[in-house]
């Protein structure tokens, strides 16, 4: 589904990603494990393709999306959806707005939108939401508006950047069993970005580590739980 | 001292300064008055008709400034176009010098008897040069908040369509505060401006209480008059608490932002079109009347003339922006911090006499001034400081709030669990951070004290001249070709060392 093909990454000629190479089968939940300032951000960012590699190729569902330097699908067009790190929600449009979004850019009669936007609510956890400020939501709930503004264009590739760290353990733990759930219901490809060994352990069918800007494919049973 | 105590002194300062004059003002108007006066004066044809135009004038100029204004706003701050530093510092000019300068440079060019100079004197004239003058408000203000906008949220939206849509989306409705704020700005200093509807003669509302003031001495008319536009300013400072106060969203420090890639050909296009349009708003009207100055020895002539005045300008805006940037910064702290309970009032009340045309504010300095006890203030150019710092408190305050209120409050919490008091946290804490912000808000200040001329040209004890109104007092008899000179020197006394120091800052 996802092929990176010796993808390299440098700001500034400091060296972020060196030459990775890394397969994602379709329908495969694959978690990104390691430190921060590994180089994960960056990973999700050039899959999304907000940046282009600086060498290397990405290849998405088969089709060449990025090579050394340029962008040559742009984001929008690579049915790929992502949930920030900081959620990243519009404070400017309502809960209803920011998942509804991506259905009006891709011009689905209003109708439907509010369908699927009241569907979509009830699968996080949060019907009747619609019409909420998301700057008055709880942490927990504003994580299920990210979840579902992702979800609801029906994405071949979920990327989530961390999407549980700024939450309680329990909320935490919670989430993490409802996030498996849902992509085993609607069988997009996750990559999932980490730190959390433990995390990693529950969201993951496999696991890839990533250090000093290289990956390491990590057997699930090596990972020794703190 | 207690921080309120020390708070409250700050009020009690704003209050003789900026708020007393007004409330003299407003009683002077009141007292005494009969409403046959008000109902002859008001039926006046010149009176409603002028009313009509300035508010026309505002909204017209308003309106276009924002749009385009946002335009080049995105442009320059939102794009790899290559030459941004180079046109935002030529459209920057109309803004540093006295505005009546572009309306003379016109004249020039169009001619008193021309066949066009119909459309040069009255509506169209006086819009199109304020177009010029406060075109740079609203760029500068988007392109500082356009460089707040975090770049996540943009990326988020660019999952799902395309820059053009992200732009219209989510980061233009991100900075419709700040757009709003512009518009409200820009009505508002049109509304009090009248040295450019005086050159081109188009009849203005604020022009009719001066003309009565200065050339009449009919002061109770003046004072009547002025409350019309105290209206206006109370309407103005109203929207701006529903709308701007409450609305702006939490941006992020300045740092990374997205920039959108310009193909070559659009490049080389919008270089052809900003060089017309500059050419149209800036370059013209000053070279024509740069090239009416016949030689150096008429330069020269002029500026023995004008050494005074300059040195009185330099002098006047040098204190006045000291004074701002001290002022300023006190009361953005009490502000941002509350720390007296009316704080809403204070904020209410600075942006109030920002919004208060200055024919009105000048004719409150007067009334509560001009008295044989408070000599030492209205005989000298104390009275003149004062009245730059009540109009441009506000301006210097929002600068210096916006900045504090970046500063998380953890840091300061710090420094008061070591021990700190309220002003070693001010001191040590919040002023450092400061340092940046202070200078632009002197820089600012300096510049909209140096180029005032409507509150000066009301208030100025004689002998207290400043250039800007120096060359005002010269127009009505001086050759052309001096008063061309006049004005280069006053151009060239502040865009030079702006464009020196800029060039050392990175906006
Ligand atoms: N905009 C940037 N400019 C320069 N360096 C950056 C930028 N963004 C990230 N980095 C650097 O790249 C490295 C990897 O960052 P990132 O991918 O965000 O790591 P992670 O998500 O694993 O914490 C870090 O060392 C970080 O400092
Ligand atoms: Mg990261």
């Amino acid at each position: 589904m996802i092929r990176l093909k010796k993808l390299s990454f440098s700001y500034e000629n400091k060296n972020i990603l060196d030459a990775i190479d890394l397969d994602v089968k379709a329908g495969e939940r694959l978690v990104l494990l390691g430190g921060s300032g590994s180089g994960k951000t960056t990973i999700l960012r050039l899959i999304a393709g907000f940046m282009a590699p600086g060498s290397g190729e990405i290849e998405i569902d088969a089709k060449l999306v990025s090579k050394e330097g340029r962008v040559i699908v742009p984001p929008y067009q690579r049915n790929v959806t992502m949930v920030f790190q900081d959620l990243a929600l519009w404070p400017h449009m309502s809960v209803g707005e920011n998942i509804a979004f991506g259905l009006k850019m891709h011009k689905i009669p209003a109708k439907e939108r509010e369908e699927k936007v009241r569907s979509f609510l009830v699968l996080v956890g949060l019907p009747g939401y619609e019409n909420k400020s998301v700057e008055a939501l709880s942490g927990g709930e504003q994580q299920r508006v990210a979840l579902a503004r992702a979800l609801v264009l029906s994405p071949k590739v979920v990327l989530m950047d961390e999407p549980l760290s700024s939450l309680d353990e329990a909320l935490n733990q919670r989430l993490r069993k409802e996030i498996v759930a849902l992509q085993e219901k609607l069988g997009f490809t996750l990559v999932y970005v980490t730190h959390n060994k433990e995390e990693a352990q529950e969201i993951a069918e496999r696991i890839v580590e990533v250090n000093n800007g290289r990956i390491v494919e990590r057997s699930m049973d090596t990972l020794s739980i703190h | 001292m207690q921080r309120r105590t020390f708070a409250s002194g700050v009020f009690l300062l704003f209050l003789l300064i900026g708020l007393l004059p007004i409330i003299v003002m407003v009683w002077n108007a009141f007292t005494g008055l009969d409403m046959a006066t008000v109902k002859t004066l008001f039926s006046e044809k010149e009176v409603s008709e002028s009313f009509f135009n300035s508010i026309l004038l505002s909204t017209v100029v308003a309106l276009s400034t924002t749009f385009f204004g946002a335009l080049l706003g995105v442009l320059f701050a939102k794009t790899d176009f290559t030459a941004s530093r180079f046109f935002l510092s030529l459209l920057i000019v109309p803004l540093l010098i006295p505005p009546y300068i572009i309306a003379l440079g016109w004249i020039d060019i169009v001619g008193v008897n021309s066949a066009v100079s119909s459309l040069l004197f009255g509506f169209g004239g006086t819009a199109w040069t304020l177009f010029s003058v406060y075109l740079p408000i609203p760029i500068v203000l988007s392109m500082v908040f356009l460089k707040q906008v975090a770049p996540n949220l943009e990326d988020a939206a660019s999952l799902y369509t395309n820059n053009i849509a992200v732009l219209r989306s989510v980061t233009l409705p991100l900075i419709m505060p700040a757009l709003v704020l512009s518009f409200l700005l820009v009505f508002i200093l049109t509304f009090g401006e009248y040295s450019v509807a005086n050159v081109l003669r188009y009849r203005v509302f604020p022009l009719e209480s001066f003309v009565r003031f200065s050339a009449f001495y009919d002061f109770k008319a003046a004072l009547i008059l002025a409350l019309p536009m105290l209206l206006v300013a109370l309407a103005v400072l109203t929207v701006e608490r529903v709308f701007v106060a409450k609305k702006l969203f939490k941006l992020k420090e300045p740092g990374r932002i997205n920039v959108m890639r310009l193909q070559k050909k659009h490049q080389i296009f919008l270089v052809l079109l900003l060089g017309l349009v500059t050419l149209l708003i800036v370059i013209l009207p000053l070279l024509s009347l740069f090239l009416r100055i016949p030689d150096l020895a008429t330069l020269a002539a002029a500026f023995s003339k004008a050494w005074i005045p300059l040195l009185h300008s330099f002098l006047y805006s040098f204190s006045g922006a000291a004074l701002l940037t001290v002022f300023g910064f006190l009361t953005a702290y009490i502000i941002a911090y509350r720390v007296i309970p009316y704080w809403r009032f204070f904020d209410a009340s600075i942006v109030f006499l920002l919004t208060l045309p200055a024919t009105v504010l000048a004719i409150g300095l007067i009334l509560l001034w001009n008295r044989p006890m408070l000599d030492m203030v209205y005989a000298s150019a104390l009275v003149l400081i004062f009245g730059y710092v009540a109009k441009y408190l506000a301006v210097a305050t929002k600068m210096s709030q916006h900045r504090l209120l970046q500063v998380p409050a953890s840091m300061t919490e710090a420094a008061e669990m070591s021990g700190a008091n309220w002003f070693d946290v001010l001191r040590y804490i919040l002023l450092p951070q400061s340092k940046k912000t202070l200078i632009a808000v002197f820089a600012v200040s300096f510049i909209f004290t140096f180029r005032e001329s409507t509150i000066t040209m009301l208030v100025y004890p004689p002998g207290y001249e400043t250039l800007p109104v120096y060359i005002v007092t010269q127009m009505a008899n001086g050759k052309p070709e001096m008063i061309a000179s006049l004005c280069a020197v006053m151009v060239l006394s502040i865009v030079v060392p702006f464009f020196i120091l800029s060039r050392r800052r990175t906006v």
